[in-house]
């Protein structure tokens, strides 16, 4: 366990490096002058040659990854071209937004998304089940812009239950919450209902059934335990897409995250603000898939980390 | 006998987690709508939203008309431009006049002026205000609209620190002193890039000035808090030297979401925004938000640019065949629902220069298709590269007026990065541009783009002679009388006999504004809140 850790962090440090680099070099590659979009279309060339000059910008592209990358292991950054400020503090501010509404949308994918997989597995066939498919259908055809802004009509802008948009208050979070989790909610079900389906018609639940066991252990002991291996997969995935993915979201509800932050980043060519919201990226998606690998030896035994397979 | 028991559990546990859902979201509800509370005091608090432009609201570093509308209300600069197209005075006594020689401008500011710190402005403020601006730590953005002071070139290449063209006589006199003459450095002191700040407070404030509540001018409003991504909140200044503020605060909130602001309007989050022109047509039909709308004009222009180096593009009537062939009252009204007039010329009405009797651009596709016979030209295939924006929907109704006449355009869309590299470098053979002048002056708009020097780096090349030297004249001709004939005069060769460039429409912009907030006024895309009051009488102002 412990080479294997330290082998995928090693692997993941690596990981992380290689795409510092080749972002690095593709930004500076591709057609787009970062000054031009700041300056604006008045600016003056003169004027735009000095405040590349002043950025650094002018140095050769080598030069510039090298200071980059020195000053980010230690913590730097660099400032946002457009906004003035630390990379690491806009970062840490929209980060700390993201988090809470990332957060409580994994948890709403999660439980919605289980209650409803088991419930429509164990009603297989029947009109629950068939109304919850065709709900969760729904929620994964439905693009999340649409979902959110639909719920802004009927709760926000209607009823008046919910804030319309902002994150003044805790109520604020709920509708933005639904909108960003209704997809992944679906999505889980539509797997863990597949998953129990498989599993509930095996041999060692009929023993359990047998044994006199209370049906719900015998559902969510014995048989969601056992289909988990999948639904751990699909929620390990979703968990990285649902912290990155957020941008249309933010957007409808005026929520300053990351998902924001890095979308103006790229519009605005802010190359220091783009590398930094990569490295998010990157870390996240490693730390994600690191932890649902630990996560499959934890619930079934059967996996060993390191590549032993139990006998 | 499992799926039941299951059944009758499961739906239990259901209905206790969304009965518990549904009651933990009233009590969220309630949370929320707890601030909405009338207090009976009727403070008056106006609520302004805007898209967040994430530059800060120091002047010297943003060019962006969001971060101007909230620094407008904060920092003054020495004189200040009308939403009505007036220049006035405002930090200094009176508007300066240059002295004999062109190129000495004596300035006097108003006598104990406040910051918002308590400090008494003075001419020392002003100077470091412009030695701020040109030194290369601070990243000025619009130091070429004052680069004109003698120091400045050299204070920004980094082998001076002191500007020697801005030399201070006593706490309220000072004097500049330009390397050579231009009229219009006056008019530029109007605009919020000359904003003066307190020289200690924003030395302290260092790299964070104009971000956070490090925002101290001579306003009318100062900041109480601001976050820099969702709201800033503005409260009066009561030691405003010009009169008491009408306003108790200013609350903007920074909303990027079209729909989303709209909506925040109709729900009364929100008592004033701006309403873009892709929604009007929506908001015209709309019951609860048509009478609330207002239009007005701006000072821009919308144009297709053509690149006169193209070989296609060298004939005249070919230009004049391409300009003919574009129905603009038509476009106008499906682009952007009727936001704009039908132009005569480059420059907008309200700038000296336009030329009232000038007639319209006319709409004439059979005198295009023989104007393109006589020059000799068919099967004529040109290529526009444009940005994802409104400009692209023009140039797709221009291909289509085009094709008409045997023309055929393609259209591409660029990344904006992308875009203004291809604009700078000239390499744009047809696409679309608005542009919009800081104030309501010609200089700014031709001098600027059609200048020979200057439209090589706009994808342009407009190269006459008779046109710059009409410019040039301009920049030094103190009697606005004659400046104002000499721009429409270069007008008129522009666009009228040149054809070098096609403007397309006058646009006109909008804003919504509850019925009980009074003088709601925008300055050339700058919304002025100095002016802005609310009638708490009105039975919708809650408060």
């Amino acid at each position: 366990m412990r080479d294997f850790l330290l082998k995928r962090v090693l692997q993941a440090v690596g990981v992380v490096i290689c795409i510092s680099a080749i972002t690095f070099f593709i930004l500076n590659v591709v057609p787009g002058d970062p000054v031009r979009v700041m300056m604006g279309d008045m600016a003056d060339q003169q004027t735009i040659e000095q405040v590349r000059h002043n950025m650094g910008l002018d140095k050769p592209v080598a030069e510039q990854y090298v200071n980059w990358f020195a000053n980010m292991v230690r913590g730097d950054f660099g400032t946002s071209y457009t906004q003035n400020k630390s990379v690491a503090s806009l970062m840490g501010k929209a980060f700390s937004v993201t988090a809470v509404l990332a957060g409580l949308a994994y948890v709403f994918a999660l439980v919605f998304g289980l209650t409803i997989g088991v419930v429509s597995a164990v009603f297989h066939g029947k009109w629950v089940d068939r109304l919850l498919m065709a709900i969760s259908i729904f929620g994964i055809s439905a693009p999340a812009f649409w979902v959110a802004i639909l719920i802004q009509i009927v709760f926000a802008l209607n009823l008046k239950w919910f804030p319309l948009s902002g994150i003044k208050t805790a109520a604020a979070f709920v509708l933005p919450t639904i909108a960003l989790g209704t997809r992944y909610a679906a999505s889980i079900a539509r797997v863990t209902r597949t998953s129990m389906l498989d599993v509930l018609g095996q041999d060692f639940m009929r023993t359990a059934e047998a044994k006199g066991l209370a049906t719900p252990t015998i559902i969510l002991v014995h048989g969601l335990r056992n289909a988990l291996i999948p639904i751990i997969t699909i929620a390990g995935t979703q968990l990285g897409e649902i912290f990155t993915g957020s941008i249309l979201i933010e957007s409808v509800f005026a929520i300053p995250g990351m998902g924001k932050l890095l979308l103006d980043a790229i519009n605005a060519r802010d190359l220091p603000l783009i590398e930094g919201g990569v490295m998010y990226i990157a870390i996240i998606c490693v730390v994600v898939y690191l932890a649902v690998d630990i996560l499959y030896a934890v619930v079934d035994p059967r996996i060993r980390l390191g590549g032993e397979v139990a006998e | 006998m499992m799926e039941k028991s299951l059944s009758r559990r499961s739906f239990l546990k259901a209905s206790a987690a969304t009965a518990g859902g549904a009651a933990a979201a009233s009590m969220l509800a309630a949370c929320g709508g707890a601030g909405a509370a009338d207090s009976g005091s009727k403070k008056k608090v106006l609520r302004f939203a805007q898209s967040n432009a994430k530059q800060g609201l120091d002047m010297q570093k943003s060019t962006n008309s969001g971060s101007s509308s909230i620094a407008d209300c904060i920092f003054e600069s020495p004189l200040r431009w009308t939403e009505d197209n007036e220049l006035v005075p405002c930090l200094l006594k009176e508007i300066p006049t240059f002295e004999a020689d062109g190129v000495t401008l004596h300035c006097e500011l108003k006598p104990n002026i406040k910051f918002h710190d308590g400090t008494t402005l003075t001419a020392s403020d002003v100077k470091y205000s412009f030695e701020r601006m040109f030194k290369p730590e601070t990243g000025g953005k619009s130091t070429y609209m004052y680069d004109l002071i003698k120091g400045a070139k050299e204070m920004l290449a980094g082998t001076a620190t002191e500007l020697e063209g801005l030399t201070v006589e006593d706490d309220t006199h000072f004097t500049f002193v330009l390397t050579n003459p231009m009229v219009t450095f006056v008019n530029n002191l109007g605009i919020n890039y000359a904003d003066i700040f307190p020289k200690d407070a924003c030395e302290k404030a260092g790299k964070s000035w104009g971000t956070g509540t490090n925002c101290i001018g001579t306003g009318k409003y100062k900041v109480v808090s601001n976050d820099d991504t969702t709201e800033v909140v503005l409260a009066r200044f009561d030691d405003y030297h010009d009169g008491k503020p009408a306003l108790d605060e200013v609350h903007f909130q920074f909303v990027d979401d079209l729909n989303t602001k709209m909506m925040s309007f109709k729900n009364g989050d929100v008592d004033y925004c701006d309403l873009d022109a892709s929604q009007l047509q929506q908001y015209k039909s709309d019951p609860e938000v048509k009478d609330l709308i207002t239009q007005y004009p701006t000072l821009g222009v919308q144009f297709v640019n053509l690149n006169l180096s193209s070989e296609k593009l060298q004939d005249v009537r070919v230009r004049k065949a391409l300009s003919l062939a574009i129905n603009r009252d038509e476009l106008i009204q499906s682009i952007v629902g009727g936001a704009g007039t039908v132009p005569s010329g480059w420059l907008a009405p309200q700038t000296p220069g336009h030329d009232p009797n000038a007639p319209a651009f006319e709409y004439d596709p059979e005198k295009a298709k023989a104007l393109l016979a006589e020059a000799g030209v068919t099967n004529l295939e040109l290529s526009a590269k444009v940005r994802a924006n409104i400009n692209q929907k023009q140039l797709v109704a221009v291909q289509d007026y085009w094709s008409k006449i045997g023309v055929k355009l393609t259209v591409e869309t660029e990344d904006h990065g992308v875009w203004a590299q291809d604009w700078a470098d000239g390499s744009l053979e047809i696409t679309a541009v608005g542009w919009f002048p800081l104030y309501a002056d010609a200089d700014n708009h031709m001098y600027t783009y059609f200048y020979s020097e200057n439209a090589k780096g706009k994808s342009s090349f407009y190269n006459n002679p008779e046109f710059d030297a009409l410019v040039s004249q301009a920049r030094v001709e103190q009697d606005k009388q004659k400046r104002a004939d000499l721009y429409r005069q270069a007008d008129d060769i522009l666009t009228r006999q040149d054809y070098a460039t096609l403007p397309l429409y006058y646009p006109k912009n909008q804003f919504v504004a509850k019925d009980y907030v009074q003088n709601a006024k925008v300055g050339n895309l700058i919304y002025h809140m100095i002016d802005v009051d609310i009638d708490t009488t009105k039975p919708d102002y809650a408060g």
